[in-house]
This record gives C-alpha cells, sequence and structure tokens, in this order.
C-alpha cells in the first residue's frame, strides 16, 4: 500500500493575494514534509473557473515546484483535461515530459475530461464529444513521448509530422492513469491498460467490485501505452489525531467545508444533459440534495480516514483487502484547518500508521 | 451571522413580485399527471444581474444562469393547462434553486392551483408548447403582445440513463404567515422521453419576462421531455434575508 496526498488548492474569499499564496505554500510545505515521512505522491488537480473549490488551473506548474523542493515524491497529474478546447494533446506531452526531466523522472500522467458546466462551457467545448477526444488523447499521447516522430491524423486532433520534446526521463514513458468518478469509468481505463484514479469519495463496500471489476477487465486490456498501468489509487481524507472523536469531528468539518464549495458549481448534468454524462461526477455527488424529490440522503463513508492511529489503520486494513494500491489523501479544504495541525496530522500518520503497511516506493509502473 | 466572504443576493426583498393568491397547505395530498410536456431552456446571466436580483438569503449559481419553463399538461381537476415561469439559478446552502421571477398560466383553475400549492403568483396569458418535426416551440402571448417565442433545433435523443433532466425545484415568493417567504415546488418526475436541442428565439422581451438585464445571448442548452409528475404538498420554506446556512430554511409547519 502507497500513500500519498491530492490537492484541489481549495482558496477562501477573498481571493486577496495573500489567501492565494497561503494556500499554495502552505500545500507545498506540505508536500516537501510528505516527501520527508515517505508519502510516495503529490496528485494534483486541473479545474478552472471553479471559485473557491479549486484554484489549480495550472497543475504542471504546482508540480514543479513541489519536485523542484522534493527528492523521491512522485509529480502526478490528477488529472490533466484531455478537451481540445482546453488543451492541445501536443502541449501535455511536452509538459508531462518537461517535468519528467525536471523531477528526473517522477511524473504520473492522470487524464480525464471535466464534468462542469463552469469549465466546459467557460472554454465552449463540446460536451457531447469529450469522451471520445480524452480516447483519442490517451492513445496518442503515449506515441508523442515514444517516437521520435509522430504524425497523427484523427477525429478530434491531427497533426503533421514533428518531433516532440523533451522526451520524458522514464522509459518507456510515465505512467498513465484514468481519473474514475461515473461507475463504468474503471472498465474504461481497464480497457486502455491504464491506472483507475478513482476520485469518487465513498465506502469501501462500494469500491469492492469496481475494483475486482477493473482487475478482470485489465488482464485482456490493449494497452494505449508501452507498458500496462494495473494500479488503483484511491482519492480519500485523512485527519490522524490522538483523539479519535475529536479526529472525526474535524474530518466532517472538511468534509461539510469541500461539500459546501462543490454545490457553488454547476454539473453537467444540471445545465447540459448529456448521453454523455449520464452520472454525476465527482462534484454533483457531493452536491446532492437531501431535501430534494428524487435526491437519496447518502449514508456517511465507510472508508474514510479520520481518527486515531489505530482507528486509521483499520480501515485502511479495509482498502486493502478491496485491492486498492494507493490511497491519496486530502488534508485541507479552504484553509480550514491550521497550517500545524495539517502537518501535526501528516507526521501522526506517518509514525503511527505506515509502518503497519508495506510502503512501496518503487515507481507505479506495473507490468512491462 | 452571515458568512460575509460568500456570494450572496442584493437585492431588494421589497421588489420580488409576491403572490396574492394565499397559499392553501390543507391540501397533503400528492397529485399525479401523466404526460406533462416539459420545455426548459438555460442562459447564462451576468454575475451583477444575479445578484441584483436574488434577495440577501440565496447564494446565485456560479455562473449566474437563468430559466424558462414550460410545462403543459392535462389533469382531471384543471382540465388542459399549459405554464411557463422564468427563474434565476440560485442555491439555498448547497442546494441548487431556480427563484421564480414571473409566470404565466393560460388556464384559471391550473393557475389557482400553482398558486396556492406552490406560491407560484402567475399572470393569465396565452401559453403554449409545441414539438414539430424539426423543433420544439414555447409561446408566451400576454396582453394581446407576445413577449416570449423560443425554440430549440438541431435536437438529439437522450438515451438509456441519460435521459433524464435534472430541475433545480422553484423558489416561489409568496404569503406564509403573515410574512413573506420563498415557497418550494415540489415534483418527482419519470421521464419518458427527452431531446436536446440548441436555443434560440425570436421574440424575448426581457422585461416582461422579469427583468431587463435578462438577455440571451448566452444559451447553454434546451431540453424537451416528457414524463409523468407527481406533484409534492409544499415542504420548504426559506427566508428572504436570512440564508440556510443561519437556520433561514426551515420544513413548514402545518397548523
Amino acid at each position: 500500500m502507497k500513500f500519498g496526498l491530492f490537492y484541489e488548492l481549495s482558496t477562501p474569499r477573498p481571493f486577496t493575494t495573500e489567501n492565494q499564496r497561503m494556500v499554495i505554500e502552505n500545500a507545498i510545505e506540505q508536500t516537501v514534509l510528505a516527501d520527508q515521512l515517505g508519502f510516495s505522491s503529490v496528485w494534483c488537480v486541473e479545474h478552472h473557473f471553479l471559485e473557491e473549490y479549486s484554484h489549480s488551473s495550472c497543475p504542471d506548474m504546482f508540480l514543479t515546484a513541489v519536485a523542484r523542493e522534493t527528492k523521491d515524491i512522485r509529480v502526478c497529474f490528477g488529472i490533466g483535461t484531455c478537451v481540445p478546447a482546453m488543451h492541445s494533446p501536443i502541449r501535455w506531452a511536452e509538459k508531462a515530459a518537461y517535468l519528467d526531466m525536471l523531477s528526473n523522472g517522477r511524473v504520473e500522467f492522470g487524464t480525464g475530461r471535466s464534468s462542469t458546466w463552469n469549465e466546459l462551457g467557460g472554454f465552449e467545448a463540446n460536451v457531447d464529444d469529450t469522451k471520445k477526444s480524452w480516447d483519442e488523447y490517451c492513445r496518442v499521447i503515449p506515441k508523442m513521448w515514444t517516437q521520435e516522430r509522430f504524425s497523427y491524423e484523427g477525429n478530434y486532433f491531427s497533426m503533421p509530422e514533428r518531433c516532440i520534446l523533451p522526451k520524458p526521463v522514464q522509459q518507456p514513458h510515465p505512467p498513465m492513469w484514468v481519473a474514475v468518478t461515473a461507475p463504468g469509468t474503471e472498465l474504461d481505463a481497464a480497457d486502455r491498460g491504464m491506472g483507475a484514479l478513482i476520485l469518487s469519495i465513498s465506502d469501501v463496500e462500494r469500491n469492492v467490485p469496481r475494483i475486482q471489476e477493473y482487475r478482470e477487465h485489465i488482464k485482456k486490456c490493449e494497452p494505449v501505452g508501452e507498458f500496462i498501468n494495473d494500479q488503483v489509487a484511491i482519492a480519500n481524507w485523512m485527519y490522524c489525531h490522538e483523539d479519535s472523536e475529536h479526529a472525526k469531528q474535524k474530518g466532517n468539518e472538511l468534509i461539510g467545508t469541500f461539500g459546501y464549495m462543490a454545490g457553488q458549481t454547476v454539473e453537467i448534468s444540471e445545465a447540459y444533459p448529456a448521453n454523455s454524462y449520464k452520472a454525476l461526477g465527482l462534484l454533483g455527488s457531493l452536491r446532492q440534495d437531501p431535501n430534494a424529490p428524487g435526491d437519496k440522503k447518502n449514508p456517511p463513508a465507510s472508508g474514510l480516514c479520520f481518527g486515531d492511529p489505530a482507528t486509521i489503520i483499520k480501515t485502511i486494513k479495509l482498502w486493502e483487502d478491496a485491492g486498492a494500491d494507493q490511497i491519496i489523501f486530502m488534508v485541507q479544504a479552504r484553509e480550514h484547518l491550521p497550517q500545524e495541525e495539517v502537518l501535526k496530522s501528516m507526521r501522526l500518520f506517518a509514525n503511527e500508521v505506515m509502518p503497519h503497511f508495506n510502503e512501496d516506493k518503487t515507481p507505479m509502473k506495473a507490468s512491462a | 451571522m452571515r458568512y460575509p466572504e460568500l456570494l450572496y443576493g442584493r437585492g431588494d426583498p421589497k421588489t420580488i413580485a409576491v403572490s396574492k393568491i394565499p397559499l392553501d397547505l390543507k391540501d397533503s395530498s400528492n397529485i399525479d399527471i401523466d404526460n406533462v410536456e416539459i420545455f426548459y431552456t438555460l442562459y447564462e446571466l451576468k454575475m451583477s444581474i444575479a445578484e441584483a436580483i436574488l434577495p440577501a438569503s440565496l447564494h446565485p449559481s456560479i455562473p449566474a444562469l437563468f430559466s424558462i419553463t414550460f410545462l403543459s399538461g392535462e389533469h382531471e381537476t384543471t382540465g388542459p393547462f399549459n405554464l411557463a415561469y422564468i427563474g434565476i439559478a440560485c442555491r439555498t446552502g448547497i442546494k441548487p434553486r431556480h427563484l421564480i421571477i414571473k409566470s404565466f398560466c393560460d388556464n384559471d383553475v391550473a393557475l389557482k392551483l400553482f398558486a396556492t400549492r406552490y406560491g407560484f403568483n402567475p399572470s393569465l396569458a396565452e401559453v403554449s408548447c409545441r414539438e414539430t418535426y424539426d423543433r420544439v416551440n414555447g409561446r408566451i402571448c400576454h396582453e394581446d403582445r407576445i413577449v416570449a417565442d423560443i425554440s430549440i433545433g438541431n435536437c438529439i435523443p437522450l438515451v438509456g440513463s441519460g435521459g433524464v433532466v435534472k430541475y433545480s425545484p422553484a423558489l416561489n415568493a409568496c404569503a406564509l404567515d403573515s410574512q413573506t417567504k420563498l415557497v418550494q415546488f415540489e415534483a418527482n418526475y419519470e421521464f419518458k422521453t427527452v431531446i436536446r436541442g440548441e436555443p434560440s428565439d425570436q421574440v424575448f422581451d426581457s422585461k416582461e419576462l422579469g427583468h431587463e438585464g435578462l438577455n440571451t445571448h448566452y444559451p447553454v442548452a434546451g431540453t424537451y421531455a416528457v414524463t409523468n409528475i407527481n406533484l409534492l404538498p409544499a415542504r420548504f420554506q426559506v427566508d428572504l434575508v436570512n440564508p440556510a446556512e443561519t437556520g433561514g430554511a426551515s420544513k413548514i409547519t402545518k397548523t
């Protein structure tokens, strides 16, 4: 079992220079500590226009800053949006390879397609085509890294022959991942030989069949890259404190804050009903309305890592038994917790919880 | 306590049109109406306009949006009816809602039903919703003048589990316990068919539709659904000044 950190860079209003810098600097300080404590990875989202919820519009820049302040921790795009209106796949291949150079081979490249009207509407993206463009990006980006010269003629992207530079440090290329929120996307990941970055924060039990199906499907995959990345990473929350009740209370406050911020976004399914967005994304699932007819009340998720070390160890064992390879934690939301408390929680987790698990620091590349 | 850092409406509560028809909360029955047609178009809006319209208890959606909804059905108690309403997207706490700023209805009995159950404040008008071979059209004619003539074209079907529309419940300003409150439209939907298209408008009289600041420059999408509707009794009220986060939203207590 590996452990990582996951960053949305949620920022409290008002959006002053001080607040914005505080969020970024605190996050970098956490990653530096995480590197020293033996955490394996830092993941950073890409979001646009999501006021408060996420000011992480340039994950490559955040991860570059982290890479230059750390030694071992892996720097992971969680995710890069594969939508033509936002990015060319060439730019993703270049940025990931460039960061692989700057971090000396520590990049993981997560892919996805966005699920809010704020973002897709803001870029005037074609909502109906995001799944198809994502598929095309997943297939061309590894080739841009591995082929000396690359040309392509597709439905959502074409280019004449060019040498895309730099080439990554990792050979044959950085591991590829897919953000999984909607049910079934884990199978899309498996079919392409890509890691599943499961972002639907929920119970362990709900994820057991997803992970099992992923494992079965990936045995028969046709990998988009040069190798299969058969890893499952679970996004989660963590607040570790000697007083378990205090930790749970603070944890619930974090989730409440996070859900409140998610509530400020407009899901695609609310604004632009589409066959390609049949299920709620992460943000939508966080903002389900318990008072609206038709919406169901969600029980508290069983897999959250809030509590004293013994409680968290038990929870992580559940995830381990479920087949997760890595848990990546959100440790802060809108600077709700004082920075010192976050760092203290991370230290306690590293000292008391991590030794109970076989922390594997090898790169996430699974099988050649 | 308010959270000064959040976005709130800054509208004057006195300018919000309040239904003159009193709510009747005695009727606690559900009403089922089959094969209701719902034509719904959504547009982006300047945040400053949304803030100017919404009262202090509501947060504007981000981005700011407004909707036009046509609801056409037939029930044994009302006969055939067409109801149309214009809403500003907002939130009470985390819950997405639409504050209704104007509504129209073509049937006296239905008008009274929606007014007494949910606080709608419709003007009597000619309202129509038609599906043709290549488009869906909604039209409102008020006092012999067309104030809205809206269509969606280039429609595609939404199928399987994608064949649903997530309508945010409407909030209507009305008198409740001698105070002006926002009362929520409560309905469950069982979708039969849904198509989505690109909105366009031949007539859009923003002033007559509730606010001069509305415009259709940035349409988001439009849908036309055939659905069975289950209308529930009103359950929630929202204060005009006090937001949900500080107790401004609560269940209606029937006395």
